[in-house]
């Protein structure tokens, strides 16, 4: 009899890569007739293990989707603005690019740093120094910084990584602040979820700090609510506990891996030597010696010395001294979580991290440390990030389970792995600024976004909002009149949307390379239409947890409308700019092909998109492990080793006290001095985190009364998704996205029922929308899914139930960390019915 | 013989939908129908609160209510136990809708196929997958059948994230299935139906 | 959103009850036609009324089928409705309407064309005795299909397919009564249904309550769709149809007015009695409840706050 389906009889499955979210799973497309009909996991692919998330499987409603832009566009209204038809007419892609090369040609020739560009496109990483060749450095998106603006500074400083996770695989005991590492979100969904859910199995006990019941929450042993950019203060309220009443910590990793013994003077600086030699406590000569002088089991972990009339304390007392008032109880009035949880779960924590045990991993032996806190964008993308950054790794370094079996692991931005360079004293050098050398400072600066004042950080988007709008405050001595936009809506990521308006509306030309409309295009003047993932080139390896090595994003089938693949248009812009060679050489850089001359690409040739990725492959994989081998093998993804995984930097140390930080801190005020700036805050530069209010902290004080949170689930990538109503049919139906989340306590206090409009109104803006009431969000927080925050979509049925978060962050200095210059991600809002 | 089930760890499972979207890609039902769903639920007040979350698909109870129901035949259960519909048979009556106690029956109403999730038309892949379809018939989970039946395994199986979802053969006693259900005590949606559906949970 | 109140869920991935809404209005009105037809037929067939058995088989044979035919997402193949008997409640009415259509046809047949055309007595007798067995088929078989699974508790009762044909009954014999009210000249041989009319009501009264008492101490899902019916959304709707407009007023006025002569009011009469009936069953249709799948809420983990 038959049935109600079939399969296709002849059809072709090609291996290829997500690209539905950045991390980049492996998958395979199966095509008939040139028609794809189904995407799966790779299950060769041990990154993903043949799985994919929900927005994985959504691709082929990405493919085939009708508000896709399938031809070149200009816009013929001139006017611009939200919700200003640009009468957008299809024209070819020579008007176009010819369009796109006078605009831009005219800028360059006057002050190419007139280019402010938005790229967001993190799978094709290559490409993002595509504006430095231009010769513009500005950076007009929230993209990284959101999230990872102290992030990926203080991973890279620890010890070397881009991000980081917990051991799946031996981590007993997993404490998890604001991040859906596992369960929705953060790094390779798909792949991670198994992990984490095999881990559960095991018994290993999940205990996640949320302000809102997040799946995490869901799925945790136990779920603790926090207001949003306290959860620092739980943790150092847990220090204290580990520090100075259980005294339980991993001395041996602290003395002997780390630079925690190294001798501080009071003014903050490291002892050194003559040599310049940082120095330790020998307690067998009760002495200074050189860290590399003195015997370990000598070396002085804890106490406060006299040294030639100075009071030295080892960083690890520093940080011990400073923690002293940081008592579960003042610190539970911060965070709202009792004392009596704070040092139940240090106990817990500790207990479990077995301090002192040690694993065998083929034929190697390691410290076995099964416990550890992992974090990502809640916890930390607030205004003093720095801090809870360092608090968090700091106090997994208090039970040694920093890059050791069991514990809290560094992942790194690709298949190069870990940034490992012999810094200072033994220690490992720290790296915090990921993407490109820290620029060296300028006054006037640069960069709109003032990338030469941050030694530390990962370029502070957000700050464009204040610096274009009040240039002269920054002695900015330019404005910027064109945009380049490339897989990016900073109307959508950045603070504050009016200013980003505003400045969008200053643009003489917009140029927007993107698959479909959206807030930030329909401001183009000329809207360049790239391929999606599935008709484009790629070799991908981002941020990969547990697995290294790449994987090949490869069209599966013809482009569905006259598109082009975004290398394609940035080279046909150099070419038709004239810096095609300076492309050319730039690529040679990031690829690394400088490292290997045979496949440097030659300047004055122009290179097609396969061409530039088969040369990546080779020059990684060897000749014979080109594009082609690539396109029928698909990727060449392997587990890491435990060598490449477990203390990867060998016998260097890891900084507990960041000295780089306050000295960097020091110069910049000389810096600052010197140009004769006087208020630029750089109170953030401390060598160690402790206890600080924000900002945020101040808001409340002056009235406004409750907290305001994004978050994003697994069924989007951002709200970018929300237009595929494959994804939203489906997260409409979810109440965590049907509304702004209020606690019922909270609703009643204030007259709200599920269904009622209401205003948030901070002190950067207010949003409307419909309230959701929910069980699972701490009665002083509202929470915002991504998936009500578009404010502008070209498909009918998203209807807009909640209202753009952003318009209630701030951008300015004032809530942005001073360090980095990651941004403040919460807001303290008022709230009332309408 | 064989019956054919599955069971769900809802301890494993996130409720991240990965097993509603393969399964609408694979099958490519029009909008509106999910055969694989999951139901989100909150429980408790704060703080003492959960979000729990219930993957559903067809059963394909072993007492199939909605077989019993339906008039034409259309409806029929296979050797290996799938419960499936014959569109070529089924009237559109649907008493089979209206006797299965979990809602895992999806009409194809009127019109539903000529437009698909784009505003224009059927996209390629749906003008495809649509003509597996009639308007005016009643269509569900077939457990992935045409998957089986090549000895693969069902679509939100292979795809779930979390290897919630364990596909096979209830039969024998031994088996993965049945040692699951035995160990961690798997149970049934509406047992006071007696449906025998071939469908167990674990407990989270 | 909290344990303590389940309520209907707005889509299929949302928890609580979901209302049975595939069975609609055509449904609702097939059935009333069904029933209601084929107690006019039967009850004027036993009556000698021959306008009440044109009019109950007609109200059958077009009324219920062509609501059922409307309904059908491929009429063309609503012969296939027949092919399972042996598991299907429909497929077994549908034998029940084919062999009423047929035998009533037969019976109906000389009152049509005249006396030219006479059936063989024992033709006669057969179709007589097929019409009166599927007639009563189709008075109560409503009933069996929706009681027949277990997926709508408020539905899962042997009470239902005798509150069904205790309504078939009442409306038959109502209808019987007006039609005999509108030709005066036979109104004498339906003076004992007339008395009969309160008892009845009183009857499908009792009924409906003794239902509503047994529904109220079922499953939760039977008990919210009772607590829709007594005090939420369908409160209106069953007091003030069913019961005030459909019993109590059809009651009273059949007590002031013991022969129906007057045709203006037999016509109010029968107006507010089928009102009633038909309420009931769209009530009956709508207010279906499915149970909600749960989970259990904690399982395992406690939460330790
Ligand atoms: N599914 C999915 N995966 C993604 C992405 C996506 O959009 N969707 N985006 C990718 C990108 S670029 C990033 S940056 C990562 C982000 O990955 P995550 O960091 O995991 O994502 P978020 O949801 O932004 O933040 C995590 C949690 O922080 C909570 N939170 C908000 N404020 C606070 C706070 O102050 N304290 C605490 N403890 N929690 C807080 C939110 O409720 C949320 O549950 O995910 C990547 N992967
Ligand atoms: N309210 C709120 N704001 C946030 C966040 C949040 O959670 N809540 N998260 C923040 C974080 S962590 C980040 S990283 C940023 C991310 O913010 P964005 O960088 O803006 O996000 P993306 O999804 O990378 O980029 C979206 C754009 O890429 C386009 N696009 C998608 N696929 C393609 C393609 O194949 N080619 C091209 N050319 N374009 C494509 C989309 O159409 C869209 O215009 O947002 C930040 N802003
Ligand atoms: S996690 Fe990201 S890359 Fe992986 S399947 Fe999901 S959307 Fe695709
Ligand atoms: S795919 Fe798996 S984990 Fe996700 S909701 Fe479905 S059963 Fe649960
Ligand atoms: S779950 Fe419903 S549709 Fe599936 S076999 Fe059981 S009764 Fe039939
Ligand atoms: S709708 Fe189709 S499958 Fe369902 S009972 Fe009617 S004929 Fe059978
Ligand atoms: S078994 Fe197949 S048809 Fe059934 S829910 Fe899973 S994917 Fe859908
Ligand atoms: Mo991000």
């Amino acid at each position: 009899m038959a049935v109600a389906q079939s399969v296709p009889a002849e059809s072709n499955w090609i291996p290829s890569t997500c690209g539905m979210c950045l991390h980049g799973c492996g998958i395979r497309v199966q095509v008939r007739d040139g028609v794809a009909l189904k995407i799966e996991g790779d299950p060769t692919n041990p990154d993903n293990l043949g799985k994919l998330c929900p927005k994985g499987n959504a691709g082929l409603s990405r493919l085939y989707d009708s508000t896709r832009v399938l031809k070149p566009m200009k816009r013929t209204n001139p006017r611009k603005g939200p919700g200003i038809d640009p009468k957008w007419v299809e024209i070819s892609w020579d008007e176009a690019y010819g369009t796109v090369a006078r605009e831009l040609g005219k800028v360059r020739a006057d002050d190419p740093r007139k280019l402010l560009c938005a790229i967001g496109d993190f799978q094709r990483i290559l490409l993002w120094g595509w504006p430095a060749v231009f010769g513009s450095p500005n950076f007009f998106t929230s993209l990284g910084n959101y999230c990872g603006g102290s992030y990926h500074p203080v991973n890279g400083s620890v010890d070397g990584s881009f991000a980081a996770i917990n051991d799946y695989d031996r981590c007993n005991y997993w404490i998890q602040i604001g991040s859906g590492d596992g369960f929705s979100s953060h790094l390779h969904l798909s792949g991670s979820a198994k992990r984490m859910a095999d881990a559960r199995m095991r018994g290993m006990r999940v205990v996640t700090l949320d302000p809102r019941m997040s799946v995490a929450a869901a799925k945790a042993d136990e779920w603790i609510p926090t207001l949003p950019g306290t959860d620092r203060a739980f943790v150092l309220g847990m220090a204290h506990v580990l520090i100075h009443e259980l005294k339980q910590y991993d001395r041996e990793f602290l003395r002997d891996r780390t630079n925690a013994p190294y001798l501080v003077k009071e003014d903050g600086y490291l002892l050194r030597d003559d040599e310049g030699r940082a120095m330790v406590w020998d307690m067998q000569l009760a002495a200074p010696q050189p860290w590399n002088a003195a015997a370990p089991a000598d070396m002085a972990l804890e106490g406060a010395y006299e040294f030639a009339g100075m009071r030295v304390r080892t960083g690890f007392q520093v940080w011990a001294d400073q923690l002293r008032d940081h008592t579960p109880e003042r610190m539970s009035e911060i965070c709202t979580v009792s004392a009596e949880t704070i040092r139940r779960i240090a106990r817990e924590f500790v207990e479990a991290a077995q301090i002192g045990a040690t694993v065998e991993i083929e034929g190697k032996t390691y410290p076995f440390r099964p416990a550890a806190l992992n974090y990502y964008r809640g916890s930390q993308s607030h205004a003093n990030g720095l801090f809870d950054n360092l608090t968090y790794k700091m106090f997994n370094m208090l039970v040694g389970n920093i890059d050791v079996p069991g514990g809290h692991l560094g992942v790194p931005l690709d298949h190069r792995g870990f940034f490992i360079h012999e810094g200072e004293d033994g220690v490992l050098k720290p790296e915090p600024h990921q993407l490109h050398p820290a620029p060296p400072f300028k006054y006037p600066p640069d960069s709109t976004h003032l990338m030469e004042w941050f030694p530390i950080g990962f370029d502070a988007g957000q700050l464009n909002t204040e610096t274009l709008l009040e240039p002269e405050r920054f002695g900015l001595n330019y404005s910027p009149e064109v945009m380049l936009m490339y897989h990016s809506n900073p109307l959508w990521n950045l603070p504050e949307t009016d200013k980003v308006e505003k400045i969008m509306a200053r643009m003489k030309f917009v140029v927007a390379i993107d698959i479909q409309r959206t807030e930030s295009t329909e401001w183009a003047d000329v809207f360049l239409p790239d391929h999606t993932y599935l008709e484009s080139y790629l070799l991908n390896c981002l941020e990969p947890p547990a697995v290294t090595g790449h994987s090949l994003r490869q069209p599966v089938v013809e482009p569905v409308g006259d598109t082009k693949d975004a290398y394609e248009i940035l080279t046909e812009i150099a070419e038709r700019l004239g810096f095609r060679d300076d492309w050319n050489d730039l690529l040679n850089v990031v690829t690394g092909f400088t490292a290997n001359p045979k496949y440097l690409l030659d300047p004055e040739k122009r290179y097609g998109v396969e061409e530039l990725w088969d040369r990546y492959a080779r020059s990684i994989y060897g000749d014979d492990k080109g594009l082609d081998w690539f396109k029928e093998h698909g990727h060449a993804v392997r587990y890491r080793t435990p060598e490449e995984t477990y203390m990867p930097y060998g016998k260097l140390r890891i900084p507990f006290y960041f000295e780089f930080i306050k000295r960097l801190g020091d110069e910049m005020q000389q810096k600052f001095e010197q140009v004769g700036m006087k208020d630029w805050p750089l109170d953030n530069y401390q060598p160690l985190p402790f206890w600080k209010n924000s900002q945020v902290i101040e808001d409340g004080k002056a009235g406004y009364r409750f907290y305001a949170i994004t978050f994003k689930e697994s069924l989007h990538t951002f709200a970018d998704t929300v237009v595929m109503p494959w994804l939203s049919e489906v997260s409409e139906k979810d109440a965590i996205h049907g509304g702004i989340l209020v606690n019922p306590i909270t609703a009643e206090n204030l007259g709200i029922q599920t269904g009622s409009r209401i205003r948030l109104t901070s002190p950067a803006g207010s949003i409307e929308g419909q309230a959701q009431v929910v069980e699972g969000i701490h009665p002083e927080v509202f929470g915002v899914s991504n998936a009500i925050t578009r404010h502008f979509v070209t498909n009918d049925r998203q209807k807009q139930r909640g209202s753009h978060f952003n318009r209630l962050l701030t951008g300015s200095m004032r809530y942005t960390d001073s360090a980095t210059g990651g941004l403040e991600s919460s807001a303290r809002v008022r709230v009332e019915k309408i | 013989m064989a019956r054919l089930g599955m069971v769900i760890d809802l301890k494993r499972c996130i409720g991240c939908n990965a097993c509603t979207l393969a399964c609408k890609q694979e099958n490519g039902t029009p909008e509106g129908v999910h055969y694989a769903r999951v139901i989100t639920r909150e429980v408790g007040t704060y703080p003492k609160t959960r979000r729990t979350f219930l993957p559903v698909l067809c059963n394909h109870c072993d007492d199939a209510p909605c077989a019993q129901a339906c008039p034409s035949g259309a409806t029929w259960i296979r050797n290996d136990g799938l419960v499936m519909v014959e569109r070529e048979k089924c009237i559109g009556c649907r008493a089979c809708a209206v006797a299965c106690p979990y809602m895992n029956r999806h009409f194809m109403e009127k019109g539903l196929l000529e437009h698909g999730y784009s505003t224009d038309g059927l996209s390629p892949y749906e003008a495809i997958k649509f003509a597996e379809f009639e308007e005016g018939t009643m269509t569900k989970c077939t457990l992935c059948g045409h998957r089986v039946d090549q000895g693969l395994e069902p679509a939100c199986v292979i795809t779930c994230p979390t290897d919630a979802r364990i596909f096979g053969d209830l039969e024998p006693e031994d088996g993965k299935l049945q040692k699951l259900i035995r160990e961690r005590k798997g149970w049934t949606l509406l047992p006071e139906c007696n449906t025998k559906p071939s469908v167990f949970y674990l407990d989270d | 959103m909290t344990t303590s109140s389940i309520t209907v869920a707005p889509h299929r991935f949302a928890y609580g009850y979901y209302r049975q809404a595939w069975w609609n209005w055509l449904i609702g009105t097939a059935f009333f036609c069904g029933g209601l037809g084929a107690g006019l037929f039967l009850i004027s067939l036993a009556t000698g009324q021959r306008l009440g058995m044109i009019v109950g088989y007609l109200v059958v044979v077009l009324g219920k089928n062509g609501a059922h035919l409307m309904y059908l997402g491929r009429p063309e193949r609503f012969w296939r409705a027949a092919m399972r008997p042996d598991r299907s409640w429909i497929a077994r009415g549908i034998w029940a309407s084919g062999l009423f259509a047929l035998s009533g046809g037969i019976l109906l047949l000389p009152t049509i064309l005249g006396s030219e055309w006479q059936a063989s007595a024992s033709i006669a007798t057969a179709a007589k005795a097929i019409a009166i067995v599927s007639g009563l088929f189709i008075m109560f078989y409503d009933g069996f299909v929706m009681n027949h699974s277990a997926a709508i508790p408020f539905w899962n009762t042997q009470l239902l397919p005798l509150l069904i044909l205790m309504y078939a009954t009442l409306g038959g014999a109502t209808l019987t009564i007006t039609l005999g009210a509108l030709q005066d000249y036979e109104s004498r041989k339906i003076a004992w249904l007339e008395k009969a009319e309160p008892y009845l009501l009183i009857a499908n009264f009792l009924l409906l309550c003794l239902y509503l008492l047994r529904m109220s101490r079922l499953t939760p899902a039977a008990q919210e769709t009772v607590r829709m019916w007594v005090k939420g959304r369908y409160a209106r709707v069953f007091f003030g149809l069913i019961v005030a407009v459909g019993l109590i007023a059809t009651l009273m006025l059949s007590l002031v007015q013991p022969q129906w002569q007057a045709r203006g009011l037999s016509l109010v009469i029968a107006g507010c009695e089928l009102t009633g009936d038909f309420s009931l069953l769209m009530l009956m249709l709508k207010s279906g409840l499915f149970s909600p799948q749960t989970a259990p809420a904690f399982g395992a983990r406690g939460n330790g706050i």
